[in-house]
């Protein structure tokens, strides 16, 4: 992580600060359907992500994972929109007029798909700017049993060492001929089976070595009355930031209650 | 000295098994003394050394029978939690024993399990960070650093914890000569400075031989032999038969002694060592008997034909950081060749370009007229077969047969092909018995044959396997090197090895190339190659101890590679 992150205001919050915030972002997502609005909180987050000291690069490096599944669900929604009363139908997906293609179904699409990457950045985003440690003092604060409060932080501080270990199993399976580039689903699960089974092998050694290590460290010397040498505090920028926070939150689900934020909300506002 | 810890007769079984780990084990450390565990792989070393802090009998279960005294106190009322505080445990695996998203967190870790104040945790973290020098990375994250780096913050993080009684399990059986070299720097520190009671479990006796007071040779769960370093090392022969390999300044003085007559004095310091061949040798050396002498070494074979042919092979990770600047080097068809580096040197590197995991930046690699660019991982595996350090790293099948199967059924071989194959292959390595086995449930040395069938049947040209000997010991190190051999001469498969140990790349090679930050700085015969000490030492890399010895003694002409040729030159001397 480079300094600029490091001394990002997103980064000197509170942790259970950037946790509401995480929270918000999810409930907001879930609650507006329109894709103008969306692309707008989208691009919110990309203002986010830059204030934070992330480049553009390093967005499109987060982002360029992604596409397969925007095209998916832009694609997979088609089924399940509802195309509003007369409305004209550009055409059918499926000869028999069978999912029909329509101007709200698009919008619908490409809603889900925007927020989709919408909550793949408000993840990675909080989640890199809150350190481990910061995630542990959170759970602790939350009477969280100290025992499961450090579990989760470790298993948090193991994730890139894992990922690691994953890329170790697909280069070694590739270099025995193993293709992962198939179209056909089934496939392609099948594909991953050899790196599936050594993945979890290795998670499981992991996992016992780790549980040996700790416990070598003291960790079950009295975990109820071990001491933390950090501590969290909330300052003034957190209360700012969870006032505003809170009533964002509140204005979206009231406007939400009222019948805002529909499919073609901006553009039935826009045309009326 | 008093005895801080007594085993009376502790025999220990693992859960599920006949056979004793450990068995009927009588013995006294004292305090303050530091005692050098070592003796085969499942010898028992680690078990020993796990029942000092509980972790066996309670992590594991199993039956535990007879007494472990701390300070005359029987230690099973204590609790694992309880007894980390009192013998403090480094394990093998650097990354693995790190936990905690920073440097400081990590050494924090075992006070703050204590319940110590915050103000004392600060002060530990302050003392034993700077004590292995790594107060520029408190804030770092420990898995980001070399392997070296993250064992001193784990010996950091055990110091933090101020244990009466170390225990360090093989702490650099993972590492390179530099971080195994850190490494030892500190256990010397520890031992100098702290007069703790160290025990070491370590198969690189030559490494530490000089800071022990006692060695203890352990054998199929037994103790074999228990003394001083120099009462244990005259066994050398025996201990050579249970795979322990004494260090070969200690070799070639027994030998002499026994075979010349001559009264080398055994001694566990190099420099001593050094001394003490420099007054053997006459003042002036008999060089056209040593000269002749030479002509009788070990020859390597020589190969003109080429197979792997690299040109200005440029290669970058990301588009900041270039890894190979510029490799010229080409690889004979039928050659036995090692690849030596620190970590970081770019070692694996290269040879993953060799089959098309990373495709240049620049430059060129061909393999048997196929360009590497050009060519997808899958069609460069007929040629290239690359088995990884870690065999567990490709083993997924709940059958061996269906292990081996796997690279040729991806290549699309017909049934008959494939079963053809896998049956030479299987007979050619000895595991025809273990084809309907679960993979799993076999050792670690059995699965590393089956990674290295499982590359083998799909018939490659070239093999490449990625540090072999790392984390075994001696007898498997050879055991596994014996059958690349195997594999050169009978099937005149091209080997490359990525090693550590230059002992091993100096007895099978017939060519080393030495790396260093991405460039090669020397290539040629073993002897060419450990003939340039300086250079070698200005990259962290040494010479088998052997070389060295005869080098630091004013034998630089010829350059002897093991202790047969170093014998054999010696015996000159005196005639």
């Amino acid at each position: 992580m480079n300094a600029k992150i490091k001394n990002s205001f997103l980064y000197s919050l509170d942790p259970r600060t950037k946790m509401l915030m995480l929270l918000v972002l999810i409930v907001i997502g879930c609650s507006i359907m329109d894709p103008l609005i969306t692309s707008f909180m989208l691009l919110c987050m990309y203002i986010l992500y830059r204030a934070t000291g992330y480049t553009g690069k390093q967005v499109w490096g987060i982002t360029k994972p992604l596409l397969l599944a925007f095209v998916l669900f832009f694609v997979l929604n088609f089924p399940f929109a509802t195309p509003a009363p007369g409305e004209e139908v550009f055409f059918y997906l499926i000869p028999g007029n069978k999912i029909p293609v329509t101007l709200t179904t698009i919008s619908s699409g490409f809603a889900s798909a925007i927020r989709f990457v919408f909550f793949i950045w408000g993840a990675d985003l909080i989640t890199t700017v809150t350190p481990t440690g910061d995630i542990v003092l959170t759970l602790n604060k939350a009477k969280c049993p100290p025992e499961a409060a450090i579990a989760i932080g470790i298993a948090f501080s193991y994730i890139p060492v894992l990922k690691g270990e994953i890329g170790n199993v697909i280069e070694a399976q590739k270099s025995r001929g193993a293709s992962f580039e198939s179209k056909n689903p089934i496939k392609k699960v099948k594909a991953y089976i050899p790196v599936i089974v050594p993945g979890l092998f290795i998670s499981i050694l992991k996992g016992r070595e780790i549980a040996r290590t700790i416990e070598a460290r003291g960790f079950t010397y009295d975990p109820t009355h071990r001491t933390y040498r950090k501590d969290i505090s909330f300052q003034a920028k957190d209360i700012v930031v969870m006032l505003f926070l809170v009533a964002l939150l509140v204005a979206v689900v009231y406007l939400k209650s009222q019948g805002w934020f529909y499919t073609t909300f901006v553009l039935d506002v826009l045309t009326k | 000295m008093q005895k801080i810890i007594k085993f009376e007769d502790v025999t220990y079984f693992y859960p599920g098994t006949e056979v004793p780990a450990i068995k009927d084990i009588n013995l006294s450390l004292n305090e303050g003394e530091i005692v050098l565990i070592t003796g085969p792989s499942g010898a028992g070393k680690t078990t020993l050394c796990s029942t000092l802090n509980r972790i066996v009998p309670e992590a594991y279960e199993g039956k535990l029978t007879g007494r472990i005294l701390f300070w005359d106190e029987d230690i099973s009322k204590y609790s694992i939690g309880q007894m980390a505080f009192k013998a403090g445990m480094l394990f093998q695996d650097p990354s693995g024993q790190l936990t905690n998203p920073t440097v400081a967190d990590e050494v924090a870790f075992g006070p703050e399990n204590k319940g110590m104040p915050v103000q004392r945790v600060e002060e530990l973290i302050s003392e034993y960070v700077g004590y292995v020098h790594m107060e520029k990375f408190l804030e770092r994250s420990p898995q980001a650093l070399s392997g070296g780096q993250q064992q001193s913050v784990a010996y950091a993080s055990v110091l933090a914890m101020e244990p009466e009684v170390y225990v360090l399990d093989e702490p650099t059986s993972n590492l390179d000569p530099l971080g195994s070299d850190l490494v030892f720097e500190l256990m010397r520190r520890l031992a100098a400075e702290k007069k703790k009671t160290v025990v070491i479990v370590e198969h690189k006796i030559e490494k530490i031989i000089d800071m022990v007071d006692r060695i203890i040779v352990m054998n199929k769960g037994s103790i074999v032999y228990d003394g001083t370093p120099n009462e244990v090392l005259i066994h050398y022969e025996d201990l050579k038969k249970i795979g322990v390999l004494v260090p070969q300044a200690n070799q070639i003085f027994q030998k002499m002694n026994l075979e010349m007559g001559t009264n080398f004095t055994m001694t566990t310091s190099f420099e001593e060592a050094v001394q003490e061949l420099h007054n053997y040798l006459p003042d002036k050396l008999p060089v056209s008997r040593m000269e002749e002498a030479g002509k009788h070494f070990k020859k390597p074979n020589v190969y003109t034909e080429p197979i792997v042919q690299i040109k200005d092979l440029h290669f970058s990770y990301t588009p900041e950081v270039e890894v190979l600047h510029g490799i010229n080097l080409e690889i004979h068809k039928g050659e036995f060749l090692s690849i030596v580096g620190r970590n970081g040197s770019g070692k694996t590197t290269i040879v993953k370009c060799f089959n098309g995991l990373h495709k240049p930046t620049s430059g060129s690699v061909i393999v048997n007229g196929m360009d590497t660019k050009e060519t997808t991982v899958a069609e460069m595996s007929r040629n290239v077969g690359y088995c990884f350090q870690n065999p567990d790293h490709q083993i997924f099948s709940s059958v061996v047969l269906d292990e081996l199967r796997y690279g040729p059924q991806n290549l699309h071989w017909d049934e008959e092909e494939i079963e053809a194959t896998v049956n030479e292959v299987a007979s050619m390595l000895v595991i025809e018995d273990i084809l309907d086995e679960n993979p799993y449930n076999l050792s670690k040395g059995q699965r590393q044959s089956i990674a290295v069938a499982s590359i083998l049947c799909m018939k490659p040209d070239v093999l490449i396997v990625d540090e072999p000997t790392t984390g075994q010991d001696p007898t498997q190190s050879r055991a596994m090197m014996d059958m690349m051999a195997k594999l050169n001469k009978e099937l005149g498969k091209t080997i490359i090895v990525i090693t550590h140990d230059m002992s091993i790349a100096a007895e099978y090679s017939d060519r080393i190339v030495a790396m260093h930050q991405g460039e090669v700085i020397a290539d040629g015969t073993p002897r060419e190659v450990f003939a340039q000490e300086e250079l070698l030492h200005s990259s962290n890399l040494e010479a088998p101890q052997i070389t060295r010895l005869l080098q630091h003694a004013g034998i630089s002409q010829p350059t002897v590679i093991d202790v047969d040729e170093a014998f054999e030159l010696l015996s000159q001397m005196k005639l």
